[in-house]
């Protein structure tokens, strides 16, 4: 059965060929959208995950960075400070102003930040230097990227005149990319003195975080503290409730759309090869080969297709880059084994659902 | 070689009817047949005479509405289709008026691919089939597919794949009737020679009167009954038991032949 199902898919070139490229397409498709979803997934969080503080207090009923508001004064900066097991806290200022350069002109996700400190800064520097002084600026690579910027150019928002320092790595949530600056910049920038979103809590040794949050939320009323690893979890579910659905959707209709290819394309060969296939039930081909044939035909099919799809994701994802840089992919070794095993199982249902049409061939037909 | 008696196929009062909405058509009637190896038997007869339903009740794809065939022994109504199924594999081989080669595949491989139904181990199908493209000379052939032979050398093929099992039964279909005369001598003389060397009982259904010259049996068959000449009729076999039971008790080697029924439209006349 192997060899007429290759020799079929042989001496069917432009079929073939179409149908790889069809399989491939899909096998890009979802190929790409679980690396989107691990890098918009990382990216997102990086600047969380790499903070290394130790609670996060945010004004109360807020949960997470990506879809929630905190404000909150810097009088509570020394009620938090004075808590029991509280080594350190850094305020951070977090606003969604526009960037200008020229004519262009993006959104940022801004944060202000005390540069003197350890926290609350950009995670990584791809190049460049980090916030020193009020003029200065760090934003993300791939921000960078797409407003055509680099170290020394400058910037301006609400009119004030930014230069670029620095270019960070990590700092890239896909709808939306960081940028830093000092905290009185941020300040001066939203027009409201002493305004702070969050704090960054360092502990004391052998403080407990768990204990550190409730000791905050007591001493300071309407705060909420989470932490590290809570608001980590926070954010994450925040940001697949909002993008997993979407990349559900766009694959399943992958999916849909290769099975519907694929048992088109395996039905049209049964049809075909009708005559075969009443020949070989006349000479007595063992039950189980006719449908063999099909199940390895589309195998062959759904692997080549996979082959050819793992050849092509490297250039479009090259290609995704250059042309939107805020696209951050991360290809993972589970992600690939996954995309070849949903083709395989979509190209073997597909033979499955076409299979029934091998029982309306009768053997009698090949004296027709 | 196998015994030139030994029994192939018996078929006693065989009928077999098509139903279409409330009509019946009577494709053979109480049909009585004996097949022996070795023997060339041609069943002659017009176009929807019911050669062709003879034939697939003989290779078990239909079974008989009245009467029985039992094949090798084994009465088909009884037997359940996977077991007809390995018995065609097995003891049989087919050829076809349209070839049927499946062309997708390389000459060698059309003839590999019966052996592999007949679960033959891939390294000896491949012999075999090279030592029967070298028998039937078509050994060059070996690498071409289909589509890139003549018809003489596509039935040519064909018999190849028909006695890759060593079948002890052949069924031609028309065998000669897509070639031209000298491909159709040559197959004629072929099936002769299958029978000869092969062992087999080739049964062949035909308008080709040439098949008369090398039939061990003559049988005709119009409106779906076997008839034959007089003496045919019971020399081979065709009519009631007791008429087989004469024919096998008496010269059942001896080549009967019908008389050529020139201008009645029935049989198709191949010129010289």
């Amino acid at each position: 059965m192997f060899l007429y199902a290759f020799r079929l898919l042989q001496r069917q070139p432009q079929r073939l060929f179409l149908t790889i490229a069809a399989i491939a397409l899909c096998a890009v498709m979802m190929l790409f959208l679980l690396a989107t979803y691990r890098g918009v997934a990382d990216g997102s969080v990086d600047y969380i995950r790499r903070n290394g503080c130790d609670v996060w207090v945010l004004r109360q009923n807020s949960t997470n960075l990506l879809r929630g508001t905190s404000f909150l004064t810097a009088a509570i900066e020394n009620e938090i400070r004075s808590c029991d097991g509280v080594r350190d806290a850094h305020p951070v200022l977090l606003l969604l102003p526009s960037l200008h350069r020229g004519a262009q002109r993006a959104t940022v996700f801004l944060a202000g930040y005390d540069h003197t400190q350890r926290l609350g800064g950009p995670p990584a520097l791809f190049a460049g230097r980090g916030v020193h002084s009020d003029s200065d600026i760090v934003l993300d690579r791939a921000f960078a990227r797409k407003m055509e910027v680099g170290i020394g150019d400058t910037v301006s928002i609400n009119g004030t005149r930014l230069t670029v320092c620095g270019l960070s790595t990590g700092t890239n949530a896909f709808v939306i990319q960081y940028g830093f600056v000092t905290l009185a910049r941020a300040r001066s920038v939203a027009g409201i003195p002493d305004l702070v979103s969050l704090y960054l809590v360092e502990a004391a040794p052998g403080a407990i975080p768990d204990r550190l949050v409730r000791r905050i939320e007591e001493k300071v009323p309407g705060t909420a503290g989470f932490t590290d690893g809570t608001f980590l979890e926070n954010n994450l579910a925040e940001m697949e409730s909002g993008f997993l659905p979407l990349l559900f959707a766009i694959a399943g209709i992958g999916v849909v759309v290769m099975t519907v290819i694929l048992s088109l394309l395996l039905g049209i060969t049964i049809l075909e090869r009708r005559r075969d296939f009443a020949v070989m039930k006349t000479l007595g081909a063992p039950r189980g080969y006719l449908p063999g044939s099909i199940a390895v035909y589309a195998l062959m099919l759904a692997l080549f297709g996979i082959a050819a799809g793992l050849g092509m994701f490297p250039l479009l994802v090259s290609l995704v880059e250059r042309i939107s840089p805020e696209i951050n992919t991360v290809t993972t070794l589970p992600h690939v084994l996954l995309v070849v095993a949903l083709c395989i199982v979509v190209g073997e249902g597909s033979a499955l659902l076409s299979m029934r049409r091998l029982h309306s061939i009768y053997a009698l037909e090949v004296y027709q | 070689m196998r015994s030139p008696e030994a029994t192939v196929f018996r078929m006693r009062n065989a009928s077999r009817n098509f139903t279409h909405g409330a009509g019946v058509t009577h494709a053979v009637r109480g049909a009585t047949l004996d097949g022996v190896s070795g023997e060339v038997l041609v069943l002659l007869g017009p176009s929807g005479s019911g050669k062709t339903t003879l034939l697939s009740m003989l290779a078990g794809l239909i079974r008989p509405t009245a009467g029985s065939v039992e094949l090798f022994g084994h009465d088909i109504s009884g037997l359940p289709p996977q077991a007809l199924q390995r018995l065609r594999a097995a003891r049989m081989g087919f050829i076809f008026q349209t070839f049927h080669l499946f062309d997708v595949l390389k000459v060698e491989e059309n003839i590999t691919l019966v052996q592999r139904f007949n679960r033959v181990e891939r390294a000896p199908a491949k012999r075999r089939a090279k030592e029967l493209m070298e028998i039937l000379e078509i050994d060059r052939l070996a690498g071409k597919y289909p589509s890139e032979l003549s018809h003489g050398e596509k039935q040519r093929v064909a018999i190849a794949r028909a006695v890759a099992n060593r079948p002890e039964l052949l069924l031609a279909d028309e065998p000669t009737a897509s070639l031209e005369w000298n491909q159709g001598l040559e197959v004629v003389a072929l099936l002769q020679r299958c029978a000869r060397e092969f062992g087999c009982c080739v049964v062949c259904a035909t308008h080709d009167l040439r098949m008369e010259e090398v039939a061990g049996r003559v049988l005709r068959i119009t409106d779906g009954v076997l008839t034959g000449t007089a003496e045919g009729a019971v020399g081979a076999g065709i009519g009631s038991d007791a008429d087989a039971e004469k024919k096998r008790a008496g010269d059942g080697g001896t080549i009967k032949k019908p008389a050529p029924q020139d201008g009645t439209g029935q049989y198709v006349r191949i010129p010289d």
